[in-house]
């Protein structure tokens, strides 16, 4: 028995031997994690700095794009002001009336002169009016020329609403990476501050819009349209037919 | 000089300005404005209008949803709607047409392309043009 004993014991002896050897071989490994953890925790500290400085800068550049939207509407509606100011000024001069009772008192006027004397003012007049007739083509060519030039400068100005839904879309990208970084800082740090919910909702950038809104390549986004409208209703005309 | 009443539908102020004011140019003189879709409804019911230009990113009530509404009421049903906005890709005029309006044109549009939507859509419809 005793000798069956002394087996168990020394079987004991050599796993204990064992184990020990293996937990030696492991302290360095160990060292290592250790010294890993105490190296990464002052990194993980200016991760959580670094996360809320950049976090605490969003909201201020969210306010600057609703900025830049409402100085672009302000710009908007005073160039639109002057456009229309200009088109109903040229609206009144195309429909001022001709003053006809004037031209039929000159007529009188020379129709009264003797005969002999009639004749170079009768001529005379009659250039002149001819050079009005003239002048007022002049003016009626400019005025149509600058008529559509306001409307040019018009239809540009809807510059304004596709830059307001692009800057939406900004905003609504950097509120996103905000969430992140919040959802970052409840896992680094348990006393995370909350964060107001509204730091990103600002009147100019509320707004529904297109993500894809942009201002080029008009011509080729059209044709696109069209080629659907246009076979939409041709296959309506078919099922009519 | 005479022709339809236009109701133009738009959120943006300097966008419904804008298309007055080209419409204006073309000698279309009735027209009148609504921000969202709700409102262009109410000023359907209340005032009428002989057509519709409408936007289709809209608070409250999109342009399509109010295009849904105006082919599902009677006395609107057969109204010309001409969508006018910056979605410019297949799936979404796709979109417009299944719900039934007449043209699309999109955003930046020049008063000439605007011309000839609004003529096509009055070639085919009872209404006559300006």
């Amino acid at each position: 028995m005793k000798a069956e004993e002394d087996a168990t014991i020394l079987g004991k002896v050599n796993d204990l031997s064992g184990y020990l050897e293996s937990s030696r071989k492991s302290i360095p490994f160990m060292e290592d994690i250790l010294a890993f953890v105490r190296d990464m925790v002052p990194v993980v500290e200016e991760l959580k700095k670094s996360i809320a400085l950049s976090s605490d800068k969003l909201p201020t550049a969210s306010k600057q794009l609703d900025k830049v939207t409402s100085a672009t509407e302000m710009a908007s509606t005073e160039i639109l002001n002057i456009v229309e100011g200009i088109l109903a000024r040229i609206d009144a001069m195309q429909t001022s009336p001709v003053e006809e009772s004037l031209l039929r008192e000159i007529d009188r006027c020379i129709a009264a002169v003797p005969a002999q004397e009639r004749a170079p003012l009768a001529h005379a007049w009659n250039a002149f009016q001819e050079f009005v007739a003239e002048r007022n083509t002049e003016c009626t060519q400019g005025l149509t020329t600058i008529q559509d030039d306001c409307t040019s400068i018009m239809i540009a100005l809807q510059v304004q609403d596709i830059t307001a839904q692009q800057i939406a879309a900004v905003n609504r990208l950097m509120a996103s990476v905000d969430e992140g970084f919040t959802r970052l800082m409840k896992h680094l740090a348990d006393d995370a501050e909350a964060r107001e919910g509204d730091r990103f909702k600002h009147r100019n950038l509320d707004i529904v819009f297109d993500p894809n809104a942009e201002y080029g390549d008009r011509e080729a986004r059209q044709h696109v349209a069209d080629a659907v409208v246009e076979q939409t209703q041709e296959q309506q005309a078919k099922r009519k037919g | 000089m005479a022709g339809p009443k236009f109701l133009v539908v738009d959120d943006s102020l300097t966008m419904r300005r804008i298309v007055i004011n080209t419409l204006k140019t073309l000698g279309y003189e009735t027209v009148v404005e609504a921000g969202d879709g709700k409102d262009a409804m109410a000023k359907l019911l209340s005032e009428g209008a002989d057509f519709l230009i409408t936007d289709w990113n809209m608070p409250e009530m999109s342009g399509l949803d109010l295009t849904k509404w105006v082919r599902s009421t009677e006395q609107f049903v057969n109204m010309p709607i001409l969508m006018v906005t910056t979605r410019g890709n297949k799936d979404d005029v796709i979109e417009a047409m299944k719900v039934r309006v007449n043209n699309y044109i999109v955003k930046p549009f020049t008063a000439q392309g605007l011309k000839e939507k609004i003529d096509q859509i009055l070639k085919t419809s009872d209404i006559k043009s300006a």
